[in-house]
């Protein structure tokens, strides 16, 4: 099975309130945990003891006190290093921030805390979310838990790792173009990605603006939807948090998925996929049939357009949030004897190689005489993928397809060529560029024992729906299928 | 003085990250950018017939280089261009697709249910006091400013 930790949020809660454990307790057991495992895993790099054990002495005097307890009382969760926490250095993978220390919390984090959790520390993850390994980062690869000499997936492959390994009950990540769902995929455990507009990205350090979300690694399907729950909702900080109301998630997860119409587009199914991925996800479908499921077959006829309109649209906005960096205000600074200077060799020295590489990829594509071929025609191919989606929902009530084209590849196999890793995500930046919400599920594993990612995409909103079909495929066996 | 003025223009815009503008053009009173989206759209058709064929060359990784302020050696240059000419011409399948009467995607959830995105908030103040923790960490803090390299020659 998949994860490393026992714990779960339900069972933290019943074990604090029953007083079987202390929440420092719990927190020295997963500060432990990370000071064992960390060095070989490199899934953290910044651990928060000082705030995670206040937090935690905060929790255990409410329990003293017999006072009601959050949600997410006691629980050991770590922060993907591109969110900001108040306090505790935030690098974003990057030597560009290497002693940077946000003076403010992310919404999300803020939310987190509020509800009681314990945030352990920050997480590994390739520079400004820009990757599909982890092996961007500025502080070296992370490893994959279930098998060392693989990658755990990325950008959020630190927290994928954490959470697989039992180095936290939950991990936060982001995903602009499948950097939540494929971690998941690699290291076996549920992903959450959220539409856009759910969580607040106030305090998200931004990649792509019209891309970027925040979303829950867990151990169990539910306590995706408890964190999603405490997270999500507008944000007044965030004009692009929605103001739709944020269901009871937990009240749809057991709802029976009899008649639910699951999309199957075939597009998903093609050249490129590996067979034994192919295999599993067929099981999967065919388990969710078992369950009362009808399989809809689905045309999404724009997926094979959508990595290349996401490196245009994503670098694009990347060349324009990464222009901050230039060592005026924050971060490092390399000495000029000019602005400009100061700003070139500032970046030179401050940015790796595939940060570099996507934001001279925007800048081109932003650039006179190639903004109309370039991004305003990615802009109208992004229309058509959207709305590939919105057309699928007139006919089922989900889709379902694999998450990645193979399992975790190794550490080193694709760092030569940046096409064949920008291809890692093929399946699932099509529902990034369409805001819909997306999770990866465990379903099964290959010969080798590599964990095999099933995606559900969901209406816009319709995280309800989504984690419903995923719970139940869960409690059905999907993980060991 | 109109040296001087084009100087600081073209820091004021590269510093807010605006890679479409190269040279700013004087209007009447004001100063406009050159709207290279409009000179874009009358080149387009030429343009977009060349792109398939075109690579990227080594000038264009160094005119972007500068725009984006990154200072490359010679093996990066050469390195990148490859890497970006293999890239571009993926991304060249955009072509093959028929998007004249598609409006382009300009905000996500455009079409999203009413009130999901309320326009404004209350404009009341809220203190926001996190300055001098900011210049606390800044690179060469001068209270209350940042301290750059001398940008304006008298």
């Amino acid at each position: 099975m998949s994860t490393g930790t026992t714990w779960t949020i339900a069972g933290v809660r019943t074990a604090l309130a029953a007083k079987k454990i202390s929440a420092r307790e719990l927190a020295r057991e997963f500060f432990s945990a990370i000071e064992r495992r960390n060095p070989e895993l490199n899934a953290f790099l910044t651990v928060s003891t000082d705030r995670g054990y206040a937090q935690a002495d905060r929790v255990d005097a409410a329990v003293a006190r017999g006072e009601a307890l959050g949600p997410l009382a006691g629980v050991p969760i770590a922060v993907k290093d591109v969110i900001s926490t108040q306090g505790v250095r935030t690098t974003c993978g990057s030597k560009i921030l290497e002693n940077y220390v946000p003076p403010f919390d992310a919404t999300a984090v803020e939310r987190l805390e509020a509800a009681g959790a314990v945030i352990l520390g920050k997480t590994n993850c390739d520079e400004f979310a820009m990757g599909s390994s982890t092996e961007n980062s500025a502080y070296g690869p992370v490893r994959n838990p279930v098998a060392l000499d693989r990658v755990p997936g990325g950008s959020s492959g630190g927290s994928a790792a954490a959470v697989a390994a039992g180095l936290a009950v939950a991990a936060l990540g982001t995903d602009t173009g499948g950097s939540i769902r494929q971690p998941g995929a690699c290291c076996g455990i549920p992903a959450l990605m959220p539409t856009y507009g759910r969580v607040s990205r106030y305090g998200l350090i931004a990649f792509a603006s019209s891309l970027d979300k925040i979303g829950p690694f867990t151990g169990n399907v539910a306590d995706a939807a408890a964190v999603l729950g405490v997270m999500a909702g507008r944000d007044v900080n965030d004009s692009t948090s929605a103001a739709v109301p944020v269901p009871d998630y937990a009240a749809e997860l057991d709802k029976p998925v009899k008649g639910l119409r699951i999309g199957v587009p075939e597009d998903y199914f093609g050249e490129g996929l590996d067979t034994e991925v192919k295999s599993k996800v067929e099981k999967g479908i065919a388990l969710l049939e078992g369950l009362g499921c009808r399989r809809i077959p689905l045309k999404m006829p724009h997926t094979d357009y959508a990595i290349a309109t996401y490196y245009i649209v994503a670098t694009a906005e990347a060349s324009s949030n990464l222009a901050r960096y230039d060592g005026v205000r924050y971060g490092l600074r390399v000495p000029g004897s000019t602005l400009t200077e100061m700003y070139r060799r500032t970046r030179e020295r401050g940015f790796g190689a595939e940060v570099k590489r996507r934001i001279m990829l925007g800048t081109y594509a932003l650039s006179a005489g190639y903004y109309d071929a370039y991004y305003l025609r990615a802009m109208k191919v992004r229309s058509l993928i959207a709305r590939d989606f919105s057309d699928a929902f007139q006919k089922v009530d989900a889709i379902i397809t694999p998450t990645s084209p193979t399992p975790a590849f190794k550490l080193g196999e694709k760092t030569a060529d940046p096409l064949q890793m920008y291809l890692a995500d093929i399946y699932t930046v099509t529902g990034s560029l369409a805001g819909v919400p997306g999770i990866s599920v465990p379903c099964g594993r290959t010969k080798a024992g590599l964990p095999v990612g099933l995606q559900i995409f969901g209406l816009h909103f319709g995280e309800g729906r989504v984690l419903q079909i995923a719970n139940v495929f869960e409690k059905a066996g999907g993980a060991t299928i | 003085m109109e040296l001087h003025k084009t100087k600081i223009r073209r820091t004021v815009e590269e510093r807010q990250g605006n890679s479409r503008s190269l040279t700013p053009i004087r209007r009447r009173r004001g100063w406009v950018r050159e709207d290279n989206g409009r000179r874009g759209r009358a080149q387009g058709g030429m343009a977009c017939a060349n792109l398939i064929a075109m690579k990227i060359s080594r000038d264009d990784v160094l005119r972007v280089a500068e725009l984006a302020h990154l200072e490359l050696t010679a093996e990066e240059v050469e390195l990148y261009r490859g890497q970006l000419d293999e890239i571009l011409s993926y991304i060249g399948k955009l072509e093959q697709l028929d998007v004249a009467s598609v409006e382009p995607m300009a905000q996500v959830l455009f079409d999203a249910p009413d009130g999901a995105h309320p326009e404004v908030r209350e404009d009341t103040l809220r203190p926001c006091n996190v300055a001098d923790a900011i210049l606390a960490q800044s690179p060469d803090a001068a209270r209350p400013f940042f301290r750059v390299p001398k940008v304006i020659d008298r």
